[in-house]
């Protein structure tokens, strides 16, 4: 069952010698409890294509064709006032530097209610009881004493545990998480990874993983779309894609990956 | 209040001139509260009229031309200087807040008119403006006073609070905030807000000696605080005719002003240093 269908979407940026297409006919699909690697390099238009499907598109950059359908329902199309009831209700997003994502003079339980409270009619007891429990959720050791603490005052990984709590508050049917363990140590990249995937799972999340790292897209995808210069140039299943690339540019991309040297201790 | 300025409030209050600046402003707050009960009557005049008397056991300060105690017209003085002070600060860190928020998140054509307008305004002196509006009104009330004053005090505090905006709207937590379905009463409210608290702390601390001076000036021209009530300003100018003979009417309240303004600038200058990531 299709959750997130985008078809032939094309943002573009006005410029002084017309106009721009940063995203240029991008089609994706994304089922529940599925999850989708866009690959590609910076720049190739990865981030922007998250951005037009949360209608959050830097001015003055706009969607100029295509649909955005989220159960159905175009967002390409919708009202802001629509726009931002979906945002956080049924579509949720991680990004990639975990400190800057959260407000540096607020709690975090402080940011994990005001979610929970934007979104549905809830008590302030019930709302940090909620909180408490959501932080638990994401594997954060001590989450009651957590909601009393500053962003500063936690890990990197602490950081992204409760960053996707917060994007999970609102029990939304699709996550984006745009490189969302690009900032963070290898060790905490695979707990970070192993903690989406076990959400994906148990919530059965539609899930759209936006990286660089084809490591990442390989262990964590069901498919893969690769993109280039605003287009997805080749996708498919993990398998197909990255083990027999049709593309040049895959084929590149995979070339790229640094390996370690042989007769290495 | 949020944590960092509490933080920032602590680092402030440990340093020199921190600690002596909020020290001067308690005792002035203080004395401005509980001297009444305890001093004559500031404008009670005696009887016999003694002419100016140089300080003595009973009136420390010296007494004036009509013979009124110059200590306690000091005192009651520092009622009026720092209320019009507060209140106007108040009024104008509001205003300023309000519009450079505004204008910072909104940007585009909303944004381009409200900061040439504050252009413009700033373009005039502050003292013609207020001395215009002052004379509108043959005997100013205090509220007003303070409205006015506070009015025509908000313009570079919303240039600084726009700027401040215009960083944080990069910050990722912003669209962050954004992404989560906040809406922009919330983003201006929850987000931006606590973020540009610290600066326009620093700026309320450094503008509270600005208005005083200026409350004091006003007064002195005969403009602001009408007799027979006390304020610094005008007990200077009262004080004019006799300056020569009788110097501690004017020196005391002239004194007061110094100490204030140099107080509340201390306080001002330790909190910015303690806001500023490099000295900190």
């Amino acid at each position: 069952m299709t959750f997130l269908d985008v078809a032939e979407l094309r943002v573009g940026f006005p410029t002084r010698i017309g106009w721009t297409h940063p995203v240029d006919g991008v089609s994706l699909r994304i089922g529940r409890g599925e999850t989708l690697a866009l690959v590609g390099a910076s720049g190739s238009g990865k981030s922007l294509t998250a951005l037009a499907i949360m209608g959050l598109l830097p001015r003055p950059g706009r969607i100029l064709s295509g649909s955005i359908r989220l159960n159905g329902e175009d967002l390409a199309v919708a009202p802001e006032r629509r726009l931002r009831e979906v945002r956080g209700r049924s579509i949720g997003m991680v990004f990639q530097d975990p400190l800057a994502s959260l407000n540096p003079v607020r709690t975090i339980g402080d940011q994990l209610v005001e979610t929970l409270r934007a979104h549905d009619t809830m008590g302030a007891g019930e709302a940090w009881r909620e909180a408490a429990r959501l932080l638990e959720a994401v594997g954060l050791p001590d989450a009651a004493a957590r909601l009393h603490a500053w962003p500063h005052q936690l890990s990197g990984g602490q950081r992204q545990r409760a960053l996707i709590a917060i994007a999970l508050a609102g029990r939304p049917g699709l996550l984006i998480a745009d490189e969302p363990t690009s900032a963070l140590d290898v060790t905490i990249q695979a707990e970070i990874l192993d903690l989406l995937d076990q959400l994906r799972r148990d919530q059965g999340l539609a899930m759209l993983l936006i990286t660089h790292d084809l490591a990442v897209a390989a262990t964590q995808a069901d498919r893969v779309a690769v993109m280039q210069a605003g287009q997805i140039v080749e996708s498919g299943s993990v398998h197909e894609v990255l083990r027999h690339p049709a593309h040049r540019y895959t084929a590149a991309l995979l070339e790229a990956v640094p390996h370690l040297p042989r007769g290495l201790p | 209040m949020t944590g960092s300025l509490a933080r920032a409030l602590r680092v402030a209050l440990r340093s020199q001139g921190g600690r002596t600046g909020a020290a001067l402003l308690a005792l002035l707050a203080l004395a401005a509260v509980i001297g009444p009960w305890f001093l004559p009557d500031p404008s009670s005049i005696p009887e016999t009229l003694a002419g100016p008397l140089g300080p003595v056991a009973a009136h420390p300060f010296g007494t004036d031309q009509l013979g009124r105690d110059v200590l306690s017209r000091t005192v009651s003085g520092a009622r009026i200087s720092l209320t019009v002070g507060v209140f106007a600060v108040a009024v104008a860190m509001t205003l300023g807040t309000l519009v450079g928020l505004v204008a910072g998140y909104a940007g585009g054509l909303l944004d381009a008119v409200l900061m040439r307008l504050v252009d413009a305004a700033l373009a005039i002196p502050r003292l013609f403006i207020l001395l215009l509006l002052v004379l509108v009104w043959d005997r100013i009330p205090l509220p007003v006073l303070i409205l006015v004053i506070g009015a025509t005090g908000w313009f570079s505090t919303s240039r600084l609070v726009r700027g401040e905006v215009l960083r944080l709207r990069g910050e990722p937590f912003i669209l962050a905030a954004e992404a989560l379905g906040a809406s922009p009463m919330r983003i201006i409210g929850h987000h931006l807000l606590p973020n540009v608290a610290g600066p326009v702390i620093v700026a309320a601390t450094l503008g509270l000696g600005d208005v005083i001076l200026l409350e004091a000036g006003l007064s002195f021209l005969g403009l602001g605080v009408q007799p027979p009530t006390a304020s610094w300003g005008g007990m200077i100018l009262d004080a004019r005719p006799i300056v020569a003979t009788a110097p501690w009417a004017a020196l005391f309240p002239g004194l007061a002003i110094m100490v204030t303004v140099l107080a509340a600038n201390l306080v001002g200058e330790a909190l910015q240093s303690a806001l500023d990531p490099r000295t900190a």
